[in-house]
C-alpha cells in the first residue's frame, strides 16, 4: 500500500474481497443447469461426478464466471482511470471510442466470417471476432488521439478535444455499424446482442487472451494510482509538483484504453458498469486512487459476476445479454448509494 | 443606387422567366411521360390479359373477388391483378407455384426461388423500413402481397395510397395454407390454391408415413443450430420447430417461448441431442463432415451424442426457413436426417 494512505484503509478493501468470492460462489453454483453443491465440489476436487457435469463446470460455467470477474474489473479500473483523467465523472471507458471501434471491428468480422461462426472461438482456433473487435477499438482510438492532435484547440484543451474527437467518432461508427444491421437483415439479432453484451459461448481461450492484457493495463494503473491523484487536482496543481503531466496523462489514457478494448473484444459492449463501478467505490472508499481502483476492480468483478449469473438464469434454458441486466441491476443500486452516502463523498 | 435597384429587377425578371419555363418543361416532361408511359404498358398488356383471360375462363372465377386477410379483414380486388408485387419470399413461391408468375411485376431482392424471378423488378429488402415506397409506386401494382405483422406499417401506408394490399402471415404449415387459399382467390386461382393445398397435405402425410414404421416411443432428440455466438436456436414456436414435429423429432429446446432465443449452451450439453441440424448458408461450409470436426473441437461439444455419431446435417436454409410450397423439400430433408434408415435410396 502506498504510504499516504492511512494504514487501516486496507482493512476497508476486505469487504470487497468478501463480496467477490460470494459472488464467485454463487455465479458458480447457479446456471441453466442445476447442480448440487456436492456435485459441484466432486467436480473441482476431480472425483468423479459424471463426465457432462465436469464438462459443464469447467468448460462452460467456470470460464464464463472467471471472464465475467475480469471483465468486470477491467471495465471498472478504465473507468476509474478516465473518470481521473479526464475530472470529468461522466467518462467511462467508452468514451474515446474504444467501444464503437470494437463493435464497429466485430460486426465486419461476423459480415465477413458470416459462414464459418462455428469457429470463430472454439479452442485453438484463430480468434477472428476477438482480434477484429480489439483492432477496430485501437484503430478508431488511434483516430481519435490523430484528430485531437491536429486540431488547434488541442493546445488548450486536449481533454475536452479527445471527448469530443471521442464522441463524434463514435456516432460515426455507431451510423455504420447501424447501417450493416439494416443491410444484413438476418445478422440483426447477432450483431444485436454483441452490442448489449454478452459472456454467452465464450470459453478460456477468450479468457487466455484478454486476461492478461487486462491484468498488466490494470495492474499499471494502480501503479499510476498517485499521478492519477495529482491529476484530478488540475494540470496547473500537478506540474507544480513535478509531474510530466503531458506523458503521464498519455500513458494513463493508453492503459485504459488497453484495458477497454480488451474487455470489449471478448464481451461486447457493457454499458453501465466502468462509470458506476468507480463511482460507488469512491462513495464507499473516498476518492484516492491507490484504495480506489483495487476496490473498484473488485466491485465491477462482483457486480458483473452477479449480473452475468441472473443473465443466465432468469429466463433459463433462454439467455438475456448481459448488459440489459448490468443496466437494471446497478442503475437503482447506484442512485440509492447516491442518495444514503452521497453527501459525504461528492 | 437606382442601377443596382435596376440590376435586381432584371435579375428577379430573369428569374422569374427562369422559373416559369422551368414549370412548362416540366409540365412537359410529365406530359411526355405519361404520353409514354401508359400507352406503354396498354400495348403490353393485351398478350398478358389474354393470357389471364384463359385462365379466368379455365377457372371460372368472376371478379370482383373478396378475400379475407391475415386479421380476417375484407381485401376486395374489383378486377384481376394484373401488376403483382410481392414482399415475402414465400410468398412469391407461392405466387409462383399458383401459376401467378405471370401477373407478377417486382419481388423483393431475397426472393430467389424459382429462377422466372431474376426477370422481375427487385425491390431491395433488408427489412420492411428499407422499402422504397416510391419505388413500388412507380410499379404501378393492382396488388401488393405482403406479410402480416411484419410490413403492417407498410401495408397502412399503401393503403392510404389505395394500392391494394393482401397481408398475409408466413410463420406456420397452417399460415403456408391459409396464403395459398387467399393468394388463389385473389388472383384468379383459386382452384389451383385448393389444389396445391391438398398437395402439401398429401406430401407431409407422405413424409410421415414413410417414418412411420421407424419411429419408436423415444423421439430423436433435435438441436436445431441457428446461430453460433451467441448460441440460438429455433424454438417449438418457430416455422422450423413446427417441422421438427412433423418429422417426428423432439425438439431439445421444447421448454422455450420466443421463436427464435438465445439458449444456454449448459443446458444443450445435459441435454445432449441426438442430431444437430444447420441452416446451409451461401456462404457457410458445404460439407456436414467439415462442421462436425469444427463441432468437435469446442469444450463439452465433442461428447454430444450428435457429435461423437456424426449425426450433424446441413440443410438449405431456404428450403427449411421458409415457409413457402416448398417446405416438403424441407420437411424431407429433416426427416431424412432423423430416420435415415426410412430413405435407403437418397
Amino acid at each position: 500500500m502506498r504510504p499516504t494512505q492511512p494504514r487501516f484503509a486496507v482493512w476497508r478493501i476486505l469487504p470487497f474481497w468478501g463480496g467477490l468470492l460470494l459472488a464467485l460462489l454463487v455465479g458458480i453454483h447457479f446456471g441453466a443447469v442445476k447442480l448440487s453443491l456436492s456435485e459441484i465440489w466432486q467436480g473441482l476436487t476431480g472425483a468423479a461426478a459424471g463426465a457432462q457435469i465436469e464438462t459443464i463446470l469447467w468448460q462452460i460455467r467456470l470460464p464464463r464466471v472467471v471472464l465475467a470477474a475480469c471483465v468486470g474489473a477491467g471495465l471498472a479500473i478504465a473507468g476509474a482511470a478516465f473518470q481521473g483523467v479526464f475530472r470529468n465523472p461522466l467518462a467511462d471507458p467508452f468514451v474515446i471510442g474504444a467501444s464503437s471501434g470494437a463493435a464497429l471491428g466485430a460486426t465486419l468480422a461476423l459480415l465477413c466470417l458470416a459462414g464459418s461462426v462455428t469457429v470463430i472461438t472454439s479452442t485453438g482456433q484463430v480468434p477472428w471476432l476477438i482480434l477484429a473487435a480489439f483492432g477496430g477499438a485501437m484503430l478508431i482510438v488511434g483516430a481519435v488521439f490523430v484528430i485531437a492532435s491536429l486540431s488547434k484547440l488541442g493546445r488548450s484543451a486536449p481533454l475536452l478535444t479527445l471527448i469530443l474527437a471521442g464522441m463524434a467518432l463514435s456516432s460515426f461508427t455507431g451510423a455504420l455499424v447501424s447501417l450493416i444491421m439494416f443491410l444484413n437483415h438476418e445478422m440483426l439479432n447477432t450483431i444485436f446482442n454483441w452490442l448489449l453484451g454478452s459472456f454467452s459461448g465464450r470459453h478460456w481461450n477468450e479468457i487466455a487472451i484478454a486476461g492478461p492484457v487486462i491484468l498488466v493495463s490494470g495492474g499499471l494503473l494502480w501503479m499510476l494510482s498517485r499521478p492519477l491523484d495529482l491529476l484530478s487536482f488540475g494540470d496547473e496543481t500537478a506540474m507544480s509538483l513535478g509531474l510530466p503531466s503531458g506523458k503521464v496523462r498519455l500513458l494513463i489514457l493508453a492503459a485504459a484504453t488497453l484495458c477497454t478494448a480488451a474487455c470489449v473484444s471478448v464481451s461486447g459492449v457493457i454499458g453501465f458498469l466502468g462509470l458506476m463501478a468507480p463511482h460507488m467505490t469512491r462513495i464507499l472508499l473516498g476518492p484516492r486512487h491507490g484504495l480506489l481502483i483495487p476496490g473498484s476492480a473488485l466491485l465491477g468483478a462482483t457486480l458483473l459476476v452477479i449480473a452475468d449469473t441472473l443473465a443466465r438464469t432468469v429466463i433459463a434454458p433462454t439467455e438475456i445479454p448481459v448488459g440489459v441486466v448490468t443496466a437494471l441491476m446497478g442503475c437503482p443500486f447506484f442512485l440509492f448509494l447516491l442518495i444514503s452516502r452521497g453527501r459525504q463523498t461528492m | 443606387m437606382k442601377h443596382q435597384f435596376e440590376l435586381k429587377l432584371i435579375l428577379l425578371l430573369l428569374m422569374l422567366a427562369w422559373l416559369v419555363g422551368c414549370g412548362t418543361q416540366e409540365a412537359g416532361s410529365v406530359a411526355s411521360q405519361t404520353e409514354q408511359g401508359v400507352p406503354a404498358p396498354a400495348s403490353e398488356l393485351p398478350a398478358a390479359s389474354e393470357e389471364a383471360a384463359v385462365d379466368v375462363v379455365a377457372e371460372t372465377q368472376s371478379f370482383p373477388v373478396t378475400v379475407k386477410d391475415y386479421q380476417g379483414r375484407d381485401v376486395t380486388l374489383a378486377k384481376q391483378p394484373r401488376r403483382i408485387i410481392s414482399l415475402l419470399p414465400s410468398h412469391t413461391e407461392t405466387l409462383f407455384a399458383l401459376g401467378a408468375g405471370e401477373q407478377m411485376v417486382g419481388c423483393t431482392s431475397l426472393c430467389n426461388y424459382p429462377q422466372e424471378t431474376e426477370e422481375l423488378k427487385q425491390i431491395a429488402l433488408a427489412n420492411p423500413g428499407s422499402i422504397s415506397l416510391e419505388a413500388l409506386v412507380e410499379l404501378q401494382p393492382d396488388l401488393i402481397v405482403t406479410g402480416g405483422d411484419y410490413h403492417r406499417q407498410l401495408a397502412a401506408q399503401l393503403e392510404t395510397l389505395k394500392i391494394p394490399v393482401l397481408a398475409l402471415e408466413s410463420q406456420s404449415v397452417a399460415d403456408i395454407e391459409k396464403a395459398m387459399l387467399g393468394i388463389g382467390q385473389a388472383t384468379g386461382h383459386s382452384r389451383q390454391g385448393q389444389k396445391l393445398i391438398a398437395r402439401l397435405k398429401d406430401e407431409i402425410a407422405g413424409v410421415q408415413k414413410q417414418i412411420k414404421p421407424f419411429q419408436k416411443e423415444e423421439r430423436p432428440q433435435v438441436f436445431y443450430r441457428v446461430w453460433d455466438q451467441p448460441l440460438m436456436t429455433a424454438g417449438p414456436h418457430s416455422f422450423i420447430g413446427e417441422l421438427i414435429t412433423l418429422a417426428g423429432g423432439e425438439n431439445v429446446f421444447a421448454d422455450v417461448e420466443p421463436a427464435y432465443p438465445q439458449v444456454s449452451e449448459e443446458t444443450l450439453i445435459l441435454r445432449n441431442p441426438d442430431v444437430i441440424v444447420l441452416p446451409r448458408m451461401k456462404a457457410g461450409p458445404s460439407d456436414a463432415r467439415e462442421v462436425v470436426e469444427k463441432l468437435r473441437q469446442r469444450p463439452g461439444w465433442s461428447d454430444m451424442a450428435a457429435v461423437k455419431e456424426g449425426r450433424v446435417y446441413l440443410i438449405e436454409d431456404d428450403v427449411i426457413s421458409r415457409p413457402g410450397p416448398r417446405v416438403v423439400q424441407g420437411l424431407q430433408k429433416l426427416a431424412q436426417a432423423l430416420y435415415p434408415e426410412a430413405f435407403p435410396h437418397p
